[in-house]
């Protein structure tokens, strides 16, 4: 009996510690309402959508039953400028209800837009890269009589692009998925029960994962979850309980779900949240609150583990509310409210690591339902993501084609102290370039990294740029957006390169006296004609070296001039060599075998050969010269006849001494084949003859004979022609009836 | 010796009592993030509450020295459904539904779908003889948070999207919209306006009375009594049924349904 006091002491002691609980931690993040915005052009739209990329915020909805509109604007805007039109959004029955408009951000910040067409029953999606450009529609589907409802997209980790919408009650929930950007689908998905019809969410996560939350046609709130396969159905209440749970993955890949319940008669109950376990595995729902919980709730977790949540309740009337469980705290926020309203619909994204908060709000006030943009701040953005934007080769637009590449870093924020990159596709955690756990390596902002350029990279041959994607994460694992730069690859010198005889008629600089023409791989003046220009040159030509002499500047990818040949120009065959190099250093050696001759052929004196004129009949000034057994020689090396073509004059009257005569106006002609008999057809009589002396009567035509250089001969033989009439060529144009 | 024998049995009851209220309170002060039965896991700021529904008008004079009365309806209890057509004004898919019900002797809108979602689609409830002509309807309403309500006369046809009829309809003042007052004429499903008002538009939460007249060709609504907008129509529909008009988003009762001749 003496223990009893000791007893009735420890018993007392137990009774008051299960008295004296732990109080929970109060938060001690409070959301405010920072900005609320009409969006003014935004008449008539139904269940507005919103995604965040970077510092941009884009809103989806369907404007007037004609078309799907997007607006995008800064995270801190203080105003909203006109949305952009990006397709057609029909409406047979002019309601905005059934052509509305969905939008999500990919892992490497391009927009994906969807939306549905009521009236012509389409489905159809775009996407808007870095560059703000928006790419081609592509049809998601489309049949006569199958309607396209409350559609929506999410892109994973992966970059699977994931479209789901619903077509009647009680029908199954659709999923399409595509790898290529929207551009080709794989075959539908089909949610294991039937829905009741009306508007649901998807979430993305980390290593694939995607989240659907719908009501089942039983009435209860239910999540489907994307296997890489299919989708598996898990239940998140009883029949009759609960409708349109919003759905979120938060950065371990735990998925969170909120839902409004009621009664099996209809009566509201408030909101429950719950995350999940495991396969079928979810916490005892937490009761929220109570109230008239209204259509879609909204739960997002951002990359710190904070959990935001945002639904629309009837107080007094219906109005949006946030609140936010900061990362590491235990309790949600107080209800922080939107101050216009009615709202009807719903829909949040987060930007800066979750500390802003950007809801879409279907207002109504009486006729049209429009949109209301309202931003909250959200949790302390104790961890915000990293950023670290990189520069490829100090951010060169291109470069000569390496086994890899420095990349430096700026606008380094919020201490990442981990990187990853892929080239041609955002990194996720299957795959990625770099090396390391999921691709993850140590990073440091002031450190320049050496990257590898794979083959497939390295091969291309296009000047089209190729992308580097990087992502930095913090050393709490909190990782940015997906970043990149771009460069072109430039392995080699391609260009059009001509080195030939400066003399051709086609090279209007060609100097000095002697036929104007001969053959391109001679030339008679210790001279070459180079002309070059770049023919899908990534980088673009820089300078041309002639023959080892001082490299000349090539400006606009293109040079022509005449060069001459430094030092001794060897009379005879000569290699010549053309270097070019382009911006980014390569180099190419251009070359070609030019014959100097200076030596003029010789026009064999006692048998020189003869010619003959013809007049054509119908164009009479036009004449067929006939040469025969034309004999000459050419010590230059002009090969078998010995000479290239023929130096022709005409005059109307004989000449003294045609080869010192100035009146003379000699033009070359090629002679064609290689026999020393041949035919030039179409000579003009009138070349070199004044207008006026083109009269009927003799003709003389002078021949001196050419070597490839445009050496003439000092021999000429001649021929002369009567002709009775003058008649020119004429051009008979079509006559044009009137 | 007679106390102590008796000192075990108080002991345990001692001893059982305080382990009974300590387990007790354990229970009460723990779980509670868990227990729906715990109170709310997100707080609301305050608000005013929400006032209470007070009685309906009286019958207004006129009404009082009607000759006939085609139609009446205090919805006393869900029976009263059975008298009326309820319609949704355009498209709806399947399960999106405008939901009616009598709550305290009121019919009440009652949203959208077995889900009761909030929907800006148009809804009414019809009733009555489609030979009924040259009458008055009225109906008094109380809107919460709704914002629309409107009477019909000469209501015809069997597709709500099609039909044709005259319509009062009338907004709360708290929405932004004008006009207020639109006392039309619906042909085929395309309304015309009549009569527009861009007055103040109703005052919520309290009780209001809504009559529209139809003799002939004119056409008379009346607010709370009131002469709100006169019209004439040189083409009349002649005949139809009256009916209740307003949007499925709940937030709004009607009471005193009446249809009476001159």
């Amino acid at each position: 009996m003496r223990r009893l006091p000791l007893i009735l002491s420890m018993i007392c002691v137990i009774v008051l510690s299960a008295c004296v609980v732990p109080a929970r931690a109060q938060t001690s993040t409070t959301p405010t309402l920072l900005a609320e915005i009409d969006v003014g052009d935004s008449q008539n739209d139904k269940y507005p959508n919103v995604t965040v990329s970077g510092q941009t915020v884009f809103i989806g909805g369907g404007v007037n039953n004609t078309d799907a509109y997007v607006w995008s604007f800064n995270e801190q805007a203080t105003d909203i400028g006109p949305g952009s039109s990006i397709g057609k959004a029909l409406s047979s029955v002019a309601k905005p209800d059934y052509s509305t408009v969905a939008v999500a951000t990919a892992p490497d910040g391009t927009i994906y837009a969807v939306w549905s067409s009521f009236y012509d029953r389409t489905l159809s999606i775009r996407h808007r890269d870095s560059s703000g450009a928006w790419g081609a529609r592509h049809l998601i589907g489309s049949a006569s009589g199958v309607d396209f409802f409350f559609s929506k997209v999410a892109v994973n980790s992966l970059g699977q692009v994931f479209v789901i919408w619903g077509t009647d009650k009680n029908i199954p929930l659709s999923l399409v998925v595509s790898n290529d950007e929207g551009v080709s689908w794989s075959s539908k998905y089909t949610t294991s029960v039937g829905i009741y019809n009306q508007s649901t969410s998807i979430a993305a996560g980390p290593n694939g994962q995607i989240a659907i939350g719908f009501t089942t046609d039983s009435l209860a709130p239910a999540i489907a979850i994307w296997t890489g396969s299919g989708l598996t159905t898990e239940l998140l209440g009883s029949a009759k309980s609960g409708a349109q749970p919003g759905v979120s993955i938060g950065p371990d890949g735990k998925i969170y779900a909120a839902w409004r319940g009621f009664l099996p008669d209809g009566t509201a109950t408030g909101a429950f949240y719950a995350e999940r376990q495991g396969a079928n595995n979810w916490t005892t729902p937490d009761h929220l609150f109570d109230g008239d919980v209204k259509n879609t709730f909204n739960v997002v977790v951002d990359s710190t583990g904070s959990v935001h949540l945002g639904w629309n309740v009837v107080i007094d009337i219906p109005r949006f509310f946030y609140s936010l469980r900061q990362a590491g705290q235990p309790d949600f926020s107080k209800a922080i409210p939107a101050n216009k309203g009615p709202i009807y619909n719903s829909h949040f994204a987060l930007s800066s690591g979750g500390s802003l908060v950007h809801v879409a709000l279907e207002n109504f006030s009486g006729t049209l339902p429009f949109i209301t943009y309202a931003r909250f701040s959200g949790a302390t953005a104790s961890s915000p993501p990293p950023t670290a934007a990189p520069k490829i080769e100090n951010d060169a637009q291109s470069i000569k084609t390496p086994t890899s590449v420095s990349v430096s870093f700026t606008d380094v924020t919020n201490s990442p102290t981990e990187i990853r990159w892929r080239w041609g596709s955002a990194p996720t955690d299957t795959e990625y370039d770099s090396v390391g756990t999921a691709g993850w390596q140590t990073f440091s902002p002031t450190t320049t990294l050496t990257v590898a350029v794979p083959s497939t990279v390295s091969s291309t041959t296009t000047c089209l740029p190729v992308r580097l994607y990087t992502q930095v994460r913090t050393a709490t694992k909190v990782a940015g957006l997906v970043q990149f730069d771009d460069v072109i690859l430039d392995s080699k010198v391609t260009a059009a390169v001509r080195i030939t005889n400066p003399h051709l008629r086609q090279v209007n600089l060609s100097p000095g006296s002697g036929a104007r023409d001969g053959n391109p791989t001679y030339t008679r003046d210790p001279l070459v004609y180079v002309e070059a220009y770049g023919v899908n040159e990534c980088s673009g030509l820089k300078e041309l070296t002639f023959a080892s002499s001082t490299p000349i500047t090539v400006s606009n990818n293109f040079y022509a001039g005449m060069i001459p040949f430094p030092g001794t120009f060897a009379t005879g065959s000569n290699t010549v060599t053309v270097s070019l190099t382009d911006k980014v250093g390569n180099s190419e050696n251009y070359t070609q075998t030019l014959i100097y001759d200076t030596t003029p052929p010789v026009l064999d004196v006692a048998s020189p050969g003869t010619v003959s004129a013809t007049a054509n009949l119908s164009d009479t000034v036009l004449a067929s010269l006939q040469f025969s057994n034309i004999t000459v020689t050419d010590t230059g090396g002009y090969p078998g006849r010995g000479f290239w073509g023929v130096w022709l004059a005409n005059s109307r009257t004989p000449v003294t001494n045609p080869t010192t005569d100035t009146s003379l106006v000699w033009t070359p002609v090629a002679a064609p084949g290689t026999d020393k008999s041949f035919t030039i057809s179409n000579w003009s009589l009138a070349t070199g003859i004044p207008t006026a002396q083109r009269t009927a009567g003799d003709y003389t035509i002078y021949a001196r004979f050419l070597d490839g250089a445009g050496n003439p001969t000092s021999g000429v033989i001649s021929t002369t022609l009567n002709l009775s009439t003058i008649t020119e060529p004429k051009v008979n144009l079509p006559f044009v009836r009137r | 010796m007679k106390r102590s024998k008796n000192r075990p049995l108080i002991v345990s009851l001692l001893v059982g009592t305080l382990v009974v209220a300590g387990v007790g309170l354990a229970l009460i002060q723990t779980s509670q993030g868990a227990a729906q039965s715990q109170g709310a896991l997100v707080k609301y700021p305050d608000y005013p509450p929400t006032p209470t529904i007070g009685p309906n008008p009286t019958l207004p004079p006129q009404l009082a020295g009607a000759s006939a009365i085609l139609a009446q309806s205090d919805f006393a209890d869900a029976s009263a459904l059975r008298n009326w057509e309820f319609v949704d004004q355009s498209f709806v898919i399947a399960g999106a539904e405008g939901q009616w019900a009598v709550k305290d002797g009121r019919l009440a809108q009652n949203y959208a779908g077995l889900t009761h979602d909030l929907s800006t689609q148009e809804v009414a409830a019809i009733t009555g003889d489609p030979a009924w002509h040259d009458y008055t309807v009225q109906v008094s309403f109380y809107d919460e948070f709704n914002g629309t309500a409107g009477v019909m006369a000469h209501y015809t046809g069997s597709d709500p999207t099609t039909a044709s009829y005259y319509r009062i309809r009338a907004l709360t003042s708290t929405f932004s919209a004008t006009p207020k007052l639109v006392l039309e004429r619906v042909d085929q499903g395309v309304a015309r306006a009549l009569v527009e008002i861009n007055g103040p538009g109703f005052t919520s939460r309290i009780w209001h009375t809504l009559g529209l007249t139809v003799h002939g060709g004119s056409l008379q609504a009346t607010l709370d009594g009131q002469v709100v907008a006169e019209a004439t129509d040189s083409a009349p529909l002649s005949a139809g049924r009256a009916g209740i008009y307003t949007r499925a988003s709940g937030g709004i009762l009607f009471d005193d349904f009446v249809v009476t001749t001159p």
